[in-house]
This record gives structure tokens, sequence and C-alpha cells, in this order.
């Protein structure tokens, strides 16, 4: 629940177990996309018009805000769609809408609906803040803007008291962590160009990602780059600078990743929450913050930077075209049954085995994300170092577990001995 | 020889290359924005719909150029 006065943290929720994992986790607001509208349209389940009364349930029982997005490009067949999405959203309860297009704009307004200003708006000045005051009460800030513009234009709305349609002040959110774009505020047209899929219609096919030979082509030379994806940023990560964010005086911030697993969810959620509530105990530190990178680094990323924020040159790409997580899930089984009383679960071994001392997480629509590790265990009844494929697996649980809920056997990656020191962000 | 034409619409996210590579076809929905295949016969989220070989060029352009890769095209 968000605390007046404190930053809000905004979490991504692709489907239920993302956003369990992220009210679980600690946050304040989560956003998602219903149906096609949205910039994840390819790359995520998305949730249904019928699943918007039970994420807002979800999200109201423990004081979450919940955001719908619905900022692709919006053609003349959509309007009725789009209508009725925002009609349903607000009926169901859903805080606010994070817009781009004048049109979701216009009829979100004519509803009663808040209004959030997408980053594909590319606001970027004081005066494009003061313009979008009058139909939205958040903007979100441009990914390629300097903490010292973020901090310039929230000083601005606190002196001319620029006020949204709801009377309170402009509340600037930014992006805080996670996938940055080659393109100015996801603004490209290379996937359309290449596969005919349109990145600002949600379906982004990512080939800004991929390795590339650079070559004149008068001369057939090859330019020499130092790395091969020439157009693949690494991710952004704020977690070391986290109090100069704060102290820009922005309101809002943003994880990215609706397209990631839940897992990804609950540890980034949960340590971005842990670095916040250091920063207003006073107990926020760059130590703890290294640390906390390293909490980062376990789930999917490209690597770190600080993005733009700090104002430095460019030049931090990523050297592959995949994540550089620290850790992996292996799929090993699913949950079968939970016996309340003695608060016992009984997990099928699907797939490889599960040894003592595994660590594990199990994860579900309901039930987010658990993380244990699996040192006390019984396999078809018996007491063993190793349940194999197939076995019928029993073990005690401070959570219920359900039969939709899957179980990974944790691993670390090659990434987990390799030395980062040297490609931390220069803050 | 007749050509099955056949689209998984739930998978649809509007982006509507279809309807304008092979409007005689394909037409998108004012209820939901998604694309349907005109006389097309819905089973289980997918519609089909048999035709001549008039239909090979438009409707495999449609299906080169759908981003979601839920249209096929094939003779029989």
């Amino acid at each position: 629940m968000k605390t007046e006065g404190k930053i809000e943290l905004m979490a991504p929720a692709g489907d239920f177990d993302s956003l369990q994992s992220a009210i679980d986790a600690g946050a304040d607001s989560v956003y998602f996309g219903v149906e096609q509208l949205n910039m994840r349209a390819r790359s995520t389940v998305n949730f249904t018009i019928d699943d918007l009364p039970e994420v807002v349930s979800r999200c109201s029982e423990k004081g979450v805000r919940s955001y719908l997005t619905l900022n692709t490009i919006i053609y003349d067949h959509d309007i009725n769609v789009m209508h009725t999405l925002l009609e349903a959203a607000h009926k169901a309860g859903v805080t606010a809408v994070i817009a781009s297009d004048i049109s979701v704009i216009t009829h979100a307004r004519k509803i009663g609906m808040e209004v959030h200003i997408s980053t594909q708006q590319n606001v970027s000045n004081i005066e494009a803040v003061r313009y979008f005051s009058q139909m939205a009460d958040t903007v979100v800030l441009a990914r390629e803007l300097s903490l010292v513009q973020v901090a310039d234009i929230v000083r601005k709305i606190e002196e001319e008291n620029i006020t949204g349609p709801s009377g309170r002040k402009i509340e600037i959110e930014i992006f805080g962590h996670g996938a940055l774009c080659m393109a100015i505020s996801g603004k490209c047209y290379m996937s359309l160009h290449a596969y005919n899929s349109s990145a600002n219609r949600g379906a982004c096919k990512q080939n800004c990602r991929k390795s590339y030979i650079l070559t004149e082509k008068d001369s057939g030379n090859q330019i020499e780059v130092d790395h091969e994806y020439l157009m693949s940023p690494k991710d952004l990560c704020t977690i070391e600078f986290l109090d100069r964010v704060i102290g820009a005086g922005v309101s809002v911030l943003k994880i990215e990743g609706r397209g990631r697993a839940p897992e990804y969810v609950h540890t980034v959620v949960k340590t971005y929450r842990e670095a916040i509530e250091a920063y207003y105990n006073g107990s926020y530190s760059l130590e703890k913050a290294r640390e906390w990178k390293e909490t980062l680094r376990t789930v999917y990323n490209r690597d770190f930077w600080g993005g733009y924020y700090l104002g430095q040159t460019m030049g931090q790409w990523s050297d592959n075209s995949g994540s550089n997580a620290t850790r992996r899930k292996v799929y090993i089984g699913k949950g079968l049954h939970f016996y309340p009383k003695p608060s016992i679960g009984e997990i099928l071994i699907e797939a490889y085995d599960l040894r003592r001392g595994d660590r594990i997480i199990i994860t579900g629509p309901t039930t987010g994300v658990k993380e244990l590790i699996a040192d006390d265990f019984l396999a078809d009844e018996k007491k063993v170092d190793v349940a194999e494929k197939g076995a019928h697996v029993t073990m005690k649980l401070d959570f219920r577990l359900r039969p939709s809920d899957r179980v990974y056997k944790i691993e670390e990656t090659e990434y987990a001995t390799k030395d980062f020191s040297s490609s931390a962000c220069e803050c | 020889m007749p050509i099955t034409i056949t689209l998984h619409r739930e998978k649809c996210i509007g982006c509507a290359y279809c309807s304008q590579v092979a409007g005689e076809y394909f037409e998108m929905s004012s209820i939901d924005g998604k694309s349907n295949l005109i006389g097309g016969i819905g089973k289980k989220g997918f519609f089909t719909l048999r035709s001549d070989d008039d239909a090979i060029y438009p409707c495999s352009e449609a299906m080169k150029n759908c981003p979601v890769r839920i249209i096929k095209v094939v003779k029989r």
C-alpha cells in the first residue's frame, strides 16, 4: 500500500502469477494489459475483460493501485473495443488508465476515469506536462531525460502548482528498472520494417537484441565496433542511485517487465521495496545497494547500467542476445494436493529430479512465487535424498499448495561466477 | 484446386494488415477490433473458409504479413 510522501513502487503484471508476486513482494501499484491494445500484446498472455474484477479485488484487498495499460497506436477499428475496455475497467474499479493516444485520453476523461500519460508520449519538458495536466494526474517522463532534467520538471510543477483534473499536484513517474529500447520512448519501427510486426501495436520482435555486423557499403569494409550487439542496450537499474531518484522528487518508480516471469517480478519488486524503505529510514548505503544489485542479477537481465539518468555518454551495450541472470529455473513438477491440517504439500516430479538441499520455487496464479530449500521431504512416503521423475513428493509448507502451481529447481548459471565489477554503472 | 484459409481469431492483436492486403477475405470487427474471416465457420476459436484458388495470392500475403502468425493457407 502506498504511504503518503513515499515514492510509489509500480510493478508489471503480465498474468495472475506475476500480479500475485507483485502484491506479495510489496508493490504499491501494478499495471497490466487487457486484450490486445497494449505494448505487450504479442509477448504476454494478457488479461481478459472478464479478469478485471478479480485483478481489482486482489489489488484493493491489499490497498494496491491498479492501472490499465492502453497505450498502443489506435486505429478506427479499435475505437469500440477501446471504449468497451475503458468502461469495463472503470466499472471494475481500476484506478487509472495509462494512455498515449488522444482518443483513449478523451474517452477516459469522458467517463470520469483517471488518466496517466504513457512514456509513449515522450514527455520531455514542463510545457508538455502543463498541457497534459488538463487531462492527466500523472505523467510518465521520457526515459531519455537526465535526473537533473527530471528534477527541474518536478520543481516547476511545485513552483507553478500544476494540478491535474483531480485537483492534486501532477505526479511524475519514471522507469526505474528493466529493459531499455534503442529507440526514443519505444517509438521504434524496426520490427515493423523487418517483420511487419509493429512494436507500436505491442508486437515488437526485438530484432535490436540480435548481433549485427556493420559494413560500409562503398568499400565493403566492416566497421570495427567493440561488440556485435549494436542496438541492444543493457538493462536499466537505478538501485545504486535510488537516493538521487527519490531526491529528484519523482513520485512513481516503474519496474518494466510485463513479459517477465513471476519470480522476476517478485525479486525486483522485493529488492526495490527494501531499498526504498532503507532510503526513508536512513539506512540506504552504496554497500547495501551493491548487494541489492547482486540480488537483481539473479533474475533475467542483459547486465545493467544507469540509463540516461546520470547524463553519461551512451555506450552501455549488451554483449549477448539473452539473459545474464546468475540463476535459472528448471521445471521439475507440479502441485498435486495440499493437506491443510499438517500443512503438507504433495508434488509430482515430472522432469529431472529433486535432491535434498535443492533450492526450489513454486509459482502459480494464486500462489504467486514462493522460494524454499527442499531439505526435508518424502518421496512415495520414503525418506530419500533424490526423488526421481514420477515420484510423489510430500513436504511441509508454510503456504497452501495448489494444483495450478508449478515447481522449479533453481540452478546457478555461468554468470554466477562472472565478475561484473568492470561493468558497474558509473555513479 | 480449392484452398482452405484458417484464422486463429482469439490471438489476433488487431493490426489490420490482413484486411488491407486481402480485404475480400478479412475485415476488422468494429465490436472487438479483431480480424474476421468473412464467411468463415468458427470452431473452438479457429475460423475456417474453403475457397477457390483466386484467394491464394491475397490470403498468402495476409498470412505472410500477420505478425502473430495466426493465418494459415493450405491447398486442399
